[in-house]
C-alpha cells in the first residue's frame, strides 16, 4: 500500500516538473532562425537584356515597385507625374529603383523592351531600371500581390518595408495630395539612419497579373 | 473620317453619362438606377440601389475586396426630407486571380441601400441622381464612372414593389448574428472563432469574408464550426481588438449569410490574467488535486485486491 502511495506522489511531482521543463526548453530552440526580412535574391534580365541582380546592389538602399501601365491604380500615380517624380527624387539620393512587371506574356501589362523603353520616354518615368519578371517567379518570391506595390530594402539586404505605396485606397489621381505616402516616409527615416517607422501596409491595386497556374 | 471622329468623340460621353437616364451600357458592364417601390409615401422606407449586369468572366467587388480590387461608391443626390443609408452589401463570392484572393460579384448584383422618406415631405416626386464609381475586371481592370437619374412618384397609394425588389441579392443581404461569442489570437498569430453556436450549427460548410484586413486570405480554407481558425494577417500591424465580417453557410437550400462583431482576446494576456504565464505556475492546482487523487488510486487499488 505504501508503495502505491509513493509510485503516485512520485508521479505527479514528476508530471508537474517534466511539464515545467519541457515549456523552458522549447523557448530557445524559436531563436536560431533565419531572418524572415530577408530580401531574397534574384537575377533579371533589363530592358537593355542585361542581367541585373539583387547582389549588385549590395550596400544599396533598393526600392521594388511592381508595375502594370494598363492598371488604372498604377495610371493614377503615373498620369500626372507622382512616381517619375519620387523616382527621380531618391535616385538621385543614390537609391536604387527598381521597377518590375511580373505580367505573364500577353496579360495586361506585359510589354516588349521596345514597347517599355517607348512608355518610359513618352512618361518620363526615371527608374534604376526595369526588370522583366514573366514567369512571376520575383514577384510571387516576394508575395506581390498588386500593382503597384513596394518593397524597400536596406543597405543589409533586408526588406524595412512591404505595402501600399500611399495609405489612398483609390485610383483617382487627385487623392494623391492628401495621402501619406510609404515610400517617402519609409526611405527618409532609414536614408537617416532611422529604424523603418512602418514595417507593413496592406497593399492596394489591380491584382498581379501572373500566369495561370 | 475627321468628322466621323468628331461626331464619334461628342456622342461618347453621352453613352458613357447616359444623359439623365436610369440606365448606362458601358464596357462588359449595364448598370441600373433602382428603386424598390413604384410610388412612395410619405413616412414609409423603400431602398435605392444600383443593379450591376456582367459579362461573363467580369467582375465587381465588395466593401472589403481583398488583396486587390476597390468596391463601388455612390454620392447619392436627394431632396431634403430624403435620405439615403449606407448600402447593404449582399454576401460576396470568393474570386480567385492566381494567389490573390479577391471578394466580388459576377453575373449579376444589386447593391442597395435604404431610402427613408420623411412624413412631413411634400412634393409628388423624388429626384434621385448617383454618381457611381466603381471597377470591373477580368484578367484585366477598368475604371468607370457614370451618372444616373430617376424620378420616383409620391403618393398616397399603397406602395407596389418593383421587379428590382424581387432581386435575389436582396436574399444574400448578411442577417446580423447575436453578439455571444468571440475570439482568441493564439501563439504564433492563429484567430480562433468561437461563435454563437446556435446560428453557427456543426454541420454544413462555412466561408467566411472578413470585414477589414484581419486573416491572410490566402490560408482561409471553407471550415465546420464550431470553431473556425485563420491565421493573423501579416500586413495588419495594429493590434486587432474585435473581428467582425460575414459567414456564409452552405447547405442543400443554398447560401445563408450572418454578420457577427466579436471581441478578440490576446492569448498571451488570457493566460496571464488568468493563471500565471509557465506551466510551473500551476503547482498550486495540481498539488492539491493530486493530493486528493491519492486516497481514491489507493481505494481502487484495494477493492482490485479484494476481488
Amino acid at each position: 500500500m505504501r508503495k502505491t502511495i509513493r509510485l503516485a506522489a512520485i508521479a505527479i511531482v514528476g508530471f508537474t516538473l517534466s511539464g515545467g521543463v519541457s515549456a523552458e526548453e522549447k523557448a530557445p530552440a524559436a531563436e536560431k532562425k533565419v531572418n524572415p526580412d530577408l530580401a531574397p535574391a534574384f537575377v533579371l534580365k533589363d530592358l537593355a537584356g542585361k542581367e541585373r541582380s539583387l547582389k549588385e546592389f549590395a550596400g544599396k538602399f533598393v526600392v521594388l515597385e511592381w508595375c502594370n501601365h494598363g492598371c488604372p491604380f498604377v495610371k493614377k500615380h503615373y498620369q500626372k507625374g507622382h512616381m517619375q517624380k519620387l523616382q527621380e527624387k531618391y535616385t538621385k539620393k543614390g537609391v536604387i529603383w527598381l521597377t518590375i512587371c511580373s505580367s505573364a506574356e500577353a496579360k495586361q501589362g506585359w510589354m516588349t523592351t521596345d514597347g517599355w523603353k517607348a512608355k518610359n520616354e513618352k512618361s518620363g518615368a526615371k527608374p534604376t531600371a526595369v526588370l522583366i519578371d514573366t514567369n512571376g517567379k520575383v514577384g510571387k518570391a516576394y508575395g506581390a500581390k498588386t500593382t503597384p506595390q513596394i518593397c524597400i530594402i536596406n543597405k543589409k539586404g533586408v526588406r524595412v518595408y512591404d505595402g501600399a505605396i500611399d495609405d489612398k485606397r483609390s485610383r483617382h489621381t487627385e487623392d494623391i495630395k492628401t495621402s501619406k505616402n510609404y515610400v517617402t516616409i519609409v526611405l527618409d527615416a532609414v536614408m537617416a539612419g532611422k529604424p523603418s517607422p512602418i514595417r507593413r501596409t496592406r497593399p492596394y491595386g489591380c491584382s498581379v497579373k501572373y500566369a495561370a497556374p | 473620317m475627321l468628322l466621323r471622329l468628331i461626331i464619334l468623340l461628342l456622342t461618347l460621353p453621352a453613352i458613357a453619362h447616359g444623359d439623365a437616364e436610369n440606365r448606362a451600357v458601358l464596357e462588359h458592364v449595364e448598370v441600373e438606377l433602382v428603386v424598390g417601390h413604384e410610388s412612395v409615401k410619405p413616412g414609409s422606407e423603400s431602398f435605392v440601389g444600383l443593379l450591376f449586369k456582367l459579362d461573363p468572366g467580369w467582375h465587381v467587388y465588395w466593401k472589403n475586396p481583398g488583396d486587390s480590387g476597390e468596391p463601388p461608391s455612390v454620392k447619392w443626390s436627394v431632396p431634403g426630407g430624403v435620405s439615403v443609408g449606407e448600402f447593404r452589401w449582399p454576401a460576396p463570392h470568393k474570386i480567385l486571380m492566381g494567389p490573390i484572393v479577391t471578394f466580388g460579384y459576377e453575373n449579376e448584383v444589386l447593391l442597395s441601400a435604404p431610402l427613408v422618406i420623411a412624413s412631413d415631405f411634400q412634393g409628388d416626386a423624388i429626384e434621385i441622381k448617383a454618381a457611381a464609381t466603381w471597377l470591373v475586371c477580368a484578367d484585366v481592370c477598368l475604371g468607370q464612372e457614370v451618372e444616373l437619374v430617376l424620378s420616383l412618384p409620391v403618393r398616397p397609394d399603397e406602395m407596389v414593389p418593383t421587379a428590382a425588389s424581387e432581386s435575389p441579392s436582396l436574399t444574400q443581404i448578411p442577417k446580423p448574428a447575436s453578439a455571444d461569442g468571440g475570439a482568441i489570437l493564439r501563439k504564433g498569430g492563429l484567430i480562433e472563432l468561437a461563435l454563437d453556436p446556435d446560428v453557427f450549427r456543426p454541420g454544413p460548410k462555412y466561408t467566411f469574408f472578413p470585414d477589414e484586413d484581419v486573416v491572410e486570405l490566402a490560408k482561409l480554407t471553407e471550415q465546420r464550426m464550431p470553431t473556425f481558425t485563420a491565421p493573423r494577417s501579416p500586413t495588419r500591424t495594429e493590434p486587432i481588438e474585435r473581428i467582425s465580417g460575414v459567414m456564409v453557410m452552405t447547405n442543400a437550400e443554398g447560401r445563408h449569410a450572418f454578420w457577427f462583431d466579436v471581441p478578440v482576446q490576446d492569448h498571451e494576456n488570457l493566460v496571464t490574467t488568468t493563471f500565471g504565464k509557465r506551466w510551473e505556475d500551476y503547482w498550486w492546482i495540481v498539488l492539491p488535486l493530486g493530493a486528493l487523487a491519492i486516497p481514491a488510486i489507493f481505494r481502487a487499488t484495494r477493492s482490485k485486491k479484494r476481488t
